[in-house]
Parts: C-alpha cells; structure tokens; sequence
C-alpha cells in the first residue's frame, strides 16, 4: 500500500519525522529529499526580510494530492510526503519539504524533481516577498 | 485583490462561460483587462478551460500565476 501524505500548514515540520513515516516498506531502498527554505536574498539581489505564503487552500491540498498521485503511477514510487508551510516565515526557516521512498534512486531523484517543479506551476500558494519593509509576489 | 473584495457572487443567465464572467468583471475593473494573460482560472478548485458553462452554485477561482515551493 503506497503512503501518501500531504499537509497545508502554519507550523514547522521536522524532516526526520517525515522520513520515518514513510519507511512502511521492504521495497523501498532509498528516500530522496527536497527541503525548501526562506532565503535571505531575492531574485533581483534585494535581502528579504521575511516571505508570508499564502494558498488558496482547498484547492491547494487538492492539487498536492493530485500530483502525489501523479508522480506515484509515473515514477513506481513507494511513498510520498509534501508538507507545504504558508503563512509569515522568516529568513531560514523551512518552506516546503517533498520526501519520496522508492526501490532505486535515480526514480526517487526524477520524481522528487518532477514534483517540486509541478507544484511551483500549478498549486496554487503565492509568496510576497518583504524587502526592506515592501512587498512583492515572488516566483 | 483587484476587485477590492475576496469574494463576489454573481447572477448569471443560463449557458454563461467563464470567459464571459472575466469580460464582466474587467468592465467593473478595467484593470484586470491588462492581466488577463497572466490570470489563471479554475472552476470548484480545479484549473479550467475559458469556454467552460458555469452551473449554479459553482465557485470560480481567478488567481494571479502560482508561486509557492
């Protein structure tokens, strides 16, 4: 039975705990990992100060699914996590973090990569970006 | 939020597409008429096809490009 976890939230996650849950099979050889944290510079070479996410929720939480599910059949995953932050964060602190558990690594590197791109085109989560005390919509 | 309010409903006729709903909100906001490009729709949080018919009760979702990750 494959694994699927996604969670929309406020607070921070810890990503040893969303390792262990997904180590539910003998099948699976390895978990790659995407970490996305609040970097302190923009695109444009400006320090951030701080980057508040926001999501249009439901459908966000839909659309994670939809792409768990996805990367599942596409890539013969094992397990998925993607657990997403929204809300004020600052400089340093997690964002996103996407685990997958499959049998080999080079699918669990494919696949983690697959979905981080996905979800940057498609979930839709915004971040405004705070430069030195104004706001801007980050991509 | 361009159109000053998070939420707005609508009484449409019958047979009314999205694209008719985006003609009806940039003549309230001709503002929106410039982003229309770059505006990404989806109809009961699922992305959706400009030529789509509306029901009643369903909820139309017209965003700005996504970003988060």
């Amino acid at each position: 039975v494959v694994k699927i976890i996604v969670e929309l939230q406020s607070s921070d996650f810890s990503v040893d705990a969303v390792l262990q849950k997904l180590r539910t099979s003998r099948n699976i050889g390895c978990v790659v990992t995407f970490v996305g944290i609040v970097r302190g510079t923009s695109t444009d070479g400006k320090p951030v100060t701080s980057l508040e996410l926001e999501a249009y929720t439901e459908m966000a939480k839909k659309s994670m699914v939809s792409l768990a599910t996805d990367a599942k059949t596409k890539f013969e995953l094992e397990d998925i996590a993607i657990i997403h932050r929204v809300g004020k964060l600052s400089v340093g602190e997690n964002i996103i973090c996407i685990a997958v558990a499959s049998a080999h690594r080079e699918t669990a590197f494919k696949a983690c990569k697959w979905l981080i791109d996905e979800l940057k085109k498609l979930v839709p989560i915004w971040k405004h970006e705070f430069v030195s005390g104004s706001a801007c919509i980050a991509q | 939020m361009v159109m000053g309010v998070p939420e707005l409903t609508l009484e449409l006729p019958d047979g009314t597409d999205i694209s008719t709903v985006l003609n009806i909100l940039e003549h309230r906001k001709p503002e929106l008429r410039k982003l229309r490009n770059m505006t990404m729709i989806a109809l009961n949080r699922s992305y959706a096809d400009m030529n789509t018919i509306l029901k009643d009760g369903d909820e139309l979702a017209v965003f700005p490009p996504v970003g988060g990750g």
